[in-house]
């Protein structure tokens, strides 16, 4: 029997186009981890976090019509995610900066200590940084989006993320010296 | 400090909770409960889903519209310049055949214009599986009405455009419906019925608006015509704002489940004979014919349209 872990990408939307909602299940399987974390990334609360991501695979199920297989479909759920949080964060009407709880939380990949309360001061760091180096940051050293990937992701010209991106790096510079 | 390398190897903040261990479960409940209109979806999503409720995204759609009242929907709906024709056929090697269909004034074919020198050349091409009976006339026509049913959509969705001007309306339009029969008319109540794929089958919808706008628009399109022109049998397009309680749900995109006493019909349109060819379109359309797509992922199909246009003239 063929099983649907074996099926490629493609296959996967194609028969989620078709109303087929294990494969569509696989995909979101495959992605809703990533969405997950970035959606946190810019929220900072696991809850909405996690209702985002949510919305966003159910959107991308009845939109998928819309999506272009030209691009990677990571690429076109971290562009709803995105926007689903940027209009969270505008609802909210606030930047959101990382809390205490959220700092002692962070155990990225098992660090030393000493290693923990850098990456702790990095992340609260990062997460006083304008939404928009945020989410350049989230995509481009969190989940590996390339420049382009990201324009698209915003809609803006790729100079534009390169220097949002060179912007939040001077920032954090700043604020971790 | 290399701040690259930093962000590189820190990875984003942990949220301190996984995701909940049911959250596919709970999406694919979800869509399973509220499938995606589909098969007729390319008409149906217009109306159904709720970016109706927002004009940013309708406006790029209409980007190519000029909308000023009553003269603009005449610039929209010259439809009696829509021609399709037969421009060919080629037999495969595994008996289906590839059909073209010429058009003129079709939008829905000007998606796939290319240009052969100074000429430019509008035409679809469709795969007709062996053994189906679907003639090469009836191609053409299934074609010819899905312009007509595009033009119809794109004017439905004009009116709906400038029935945001209106603060009544203004996001909370929330649904509507493509081709629905007329169950029941009087002066302040209409029901109507319609067919909806749900998972593999065809469910009928019955929907009843006891609320009528005191402005409801009513078109045969392009032309406004008066509530009494509509009668029962007629096949129409409507779409209703939210009122009252539905103001503060959360809205829904399934038909079945809407709650047509806190809604408002504020649009209805006649559709034009040609709609019921454009149904046909999609009904034949994946199961006995299907478009040869200007980029498909499918194997046999062909990316460059442009190519593929020279390789059918050149065999």
């Amino acid at each position: 029997m063929y099983s649907v872990q074996n099926k490629d990408e493609s296959a996967l939307v194609a028969q989620s186009l078709s109303g087929n909602h294990h494969a569509y299940g696989e995909l979101v399987d495959r992605y809703k981890n990533a969405i997950y974390h970035h959606c946190f990334a810019l929220v900072h609360n696991e809850a909405v976090a996690e209702d985002i991501a949510q919305e966003t695979f159910i959107a991308a199920f009845y939109k998928l019509k819309l999506y272009n297989p030209k691009y990677r479909l990571s690429t076109w759920l971290f562009k709803i995610a995105t926007n689903k949080s940027l209009n969270w964060l505008k609802r909210a009407g606030r930047e959101i900066a990382a809390d205490d709880s959220i700092i002692a939380a962070i155990a990225s990949n098992q660090p030393g200590p000493d290693k923990q309360a850098s990456y702790a001061e990095l992340h609260t760091a990062v997460s006083k940084l304008p939404t928009k180096h945020k989410v350049v940051v989230s995509l481009y050293y969190w989940q590996g989006l390339s420049y382009g990937e990201i324009a698209t992701v915003l809609m803006v010209p790729i100079g534009s993320v390169r220097g949002w991106l060179n912007r939040a790096k001077n920032q954090l510079r700043k604020e971790l010296s | 400090m290399n701040i690259e390398q930093l962000l590189k190897k820190s990875g984003n903040a942990k949220p301190k909770r996984p995701l909940s261990s049911d959250f596919t479960n709970k999406i694919t409940n979800h869509l399973a409960a509220n499938p995606r209109p589909s098969r007729f979806g390319w008409l149906k999503e217009i109306f159904n889903m709720k970016w109706f409720t927002k004009p940013a995204i309708a406006l790029s759609a209409l980007a190519f519209l000029v909308i000023a009242g009553g003269t603009a929907y005449a610039s929209v709906g010259g439809w009696s310049g829509i021609i399709a024709l037969f421009g060919g056929q080629k037999v495969l090697s595994n008996g289906d055949r590839i059909v073209q269909v010429d058009a003129k004034n079709c939008n829905y074919v000007s998606a796939f214009t290319v240009t052969q020198g100074n000429k430019k050349v509008d035409s679809v091409y469709y795969r007709v599986k062996m053994g189906s009976k679907l003639t090469n006339e009836q191609v053409v026509q299934l074609v010819q009405g899905k312009c007509y049913a595009d033009d119809q959509a794109k004017f439905d969705q004009g009116v709906l455009q400038s029935l945001y001007s209106n603060p009544l309306n203004k996001d909370k339009l929330v649904g509507g419906y493509a081709d629905a029969a007329v169950k029941a008319i009087t002066d302040s109540s209409i029901s109507f019925e319609f067919v909806l794929p749900v998972g593999n089958e065809l469910k009928t919808i019955k929907q009843t608006f006891n609320n009528i706008a005191p402005d409801v628009m009513v078109y045969q399109s392009p032309n406004k015509i008066s509530w009494k022109d509509i009668k029962v049998g007629d096949r129409v397009s409507f779409s209703y704002r939210a009122s009252g309680e539905a103001l503060t749900h959360s809205e829904t995109i399934s038909p079945d489940k809407v709650k047509t006493d806190e809604q408002v019909l504020v649009f209805i349109n006649k559709n034009t004979p040609e709609y019921s060819e454009a149904i046909d379109f999609q009904k034949y359309n994946g199961s006995e014919f299907e478009e040869v797509k200007p980029c498909s992922n499918q194997s046999d199909g062909y990316c460059n349209y442009a190519q593929f246009r020279e390789a059918f003239n050149r065999n």
